[in-house]
């Protein structure tokens, strides 16, 4: 074996193992009848090319989709964090009040089914039918207004309206793929334990959780290279969570909006116009 | 899931292209799709087979052999009627963009001839 095709051997690592097998010995006759005679190393485009083509097909970017599809794929994955970070507090919430402080406080008994409400909707928008996640994200959008509406609106509109979206977005057809639940389940994490920072023992944590969500982003950001509607998704994330909670609590109830908020608001335009200029870009070749 | 058609951007054209003449291998159509688009379209294997599958999977390319080359596999490609249909539609629709400029006449002699015909 030549080291060009050793070296051709490695970079074809980039691909999942099924697909080495089923195109591995025909990519590799292709590099080597494409290379220059004496040539010791792929090109520079060829390796670039085989890395990030490896990465999509691990990161299963379905190329078929259009810029569409993949936008509508990039929103739900975006209503489906902040979904999570909003029904993240509430359970943390009432298992800490339940166990640690009040437990006769009947209310929290509501706090809890809303938020096992959501994370189940959220969960079904990835692996259960579409009838079940329309009649979970209807049940979790009535006891997100059932718990918020008295106290803050904004609270019961923002959840309602985007379990709404979620379930309207799986009935449309497009499902989210399976090597994003990472992304689902570091965010889920991460608010759990954050809330539960509160506690004594867990308090050493706190400080280091603070970078948590800038490395989340980071990670999503060069990810974008290979799939970005995760980075979308990471904009609609922003927007919904400083951005439109601000505003619904302006609207309902005259807040004073923070003029910091410009911060977070350009953060996500900047990063929605970026990566959707890379999802036009991978929505075909 | 959803498949629905993606616009056929130029990498795309001559790649089908290629196979107008019948079936090619990997490294065949990498060269004829430069060929024919005078070596701006310059396809790196992972981008070539990237597209292979995509193409296959939308029903414009097809298997059409499968051979064993010195050892190694070698499969040839083909266009299906759905592909060839298509190339098509998108050589009519360039055609008909390309014409609505070059029918016109050259704007500066266009203006030359107006300024001629009000001296005489």
């Amino acid at each position: 074996m030549s080291p060009l095709e050793q070296r051709c051997r490695s970079l074809l690592r980039a691909y999942p193992r099924w697909y080495r097998r089923q195109r591995g010995e025909e990519m590799v006759a292709t590099l080597l009848e494409a290379s220059q005679l004496g040539q010791r190393w792929p090109s520079a485009r060829d390796t670039r090319a085989l890395i990030v083509g490896g990465l999509r097909v691990r990161a299963t970017q379905d190329q078929r989709l259009t810029t569409a599809a993949n936008l509508r794929l990039a929103v739900q994955l975006g209503a489906a964090l902040t979904l999570l970070l909003l029904v993240a507090g509430n359970l943390t919430s009432a298992v800490l009040i339940l166990t640690h402080v009040y437990a006769q406080n009947i209310g929290i008994g509501y706090w809890f089914v809303y938020g096992l409400l959501g994370v189940a909707t959220v969960v079904a928008a990835w692996f259960a039918p579409r009838p079940v996640v329309a009649v979970l994200a209807a049940a979790a959008a009535g006891a997100a207004v059932w718990v918020y509406w008295g106290s803050d609106r904004a609270m019961a509109i923002l959840p309602a309206g985007l379990l709404v979206l979620l379930a309207v977005l799986v009935f449309l057809g497009e499902r989210m793929p399976r090597s994003w639940l990472w992304l689902a389940g570091a965010f889920f994490g991460w608010n759990v334990l954050q809330m539960s920072a509160v506690l004594a023992p867990l308090l050493f944590i706190y400080t280091p959780l603070l970078f948590v969500p800038w490395i989340i982003l980071g990670v999503v950001v060069l990810w974008a290279f290979v799939d970005a509607r995760p980075a979308m998704a990471m904009a609609i994330y922003i927007a919904c969570t400083y951005v439109i909670s601000e505003l619904l609590g302006y609207i309902g109830y005259g807040y004073v909006v923070s003029p910091e908020l410009a911060v977070p608001a350009v953060g996500a335009v900047v990063l929605a116009s970026g990566s959707f200029c890379r999802l036009r870009r991978q929505a075909v070749l | 899931m959803n498949t629905s058609k993606a616009e056929m951007r130029e990498p795309t054209y001559f790649l089908l292209a290629s196979l107008l003449d019948g079936p090619l291998h990997g490294y065949a159509i990498i060269q004829r799709a430069a060929e024919l688009s005078d070596g701006r379209v310059r396809m790196a294997t992972g981008t070539l087979y990237t597209a292979l599958d995509r193409l296959t999977a939308e029903g414009y390319v097809r298997l059409v052999s499968e051979e064993i080359v010195n050892g190694r596999a070698r499969r040839s490609y083909g266009l299906t009627e759905t592909g060839s249909a298509a190339l098509r539609a998108e050589a009519t629709r360039m055609a008909a963009a390309a014409e609505l400029v070059t029918r016109r006449e050259v704007p500066s002699r266009r203006g030359a001839a107006i300024r001629k015909e009000r001296l005489a």
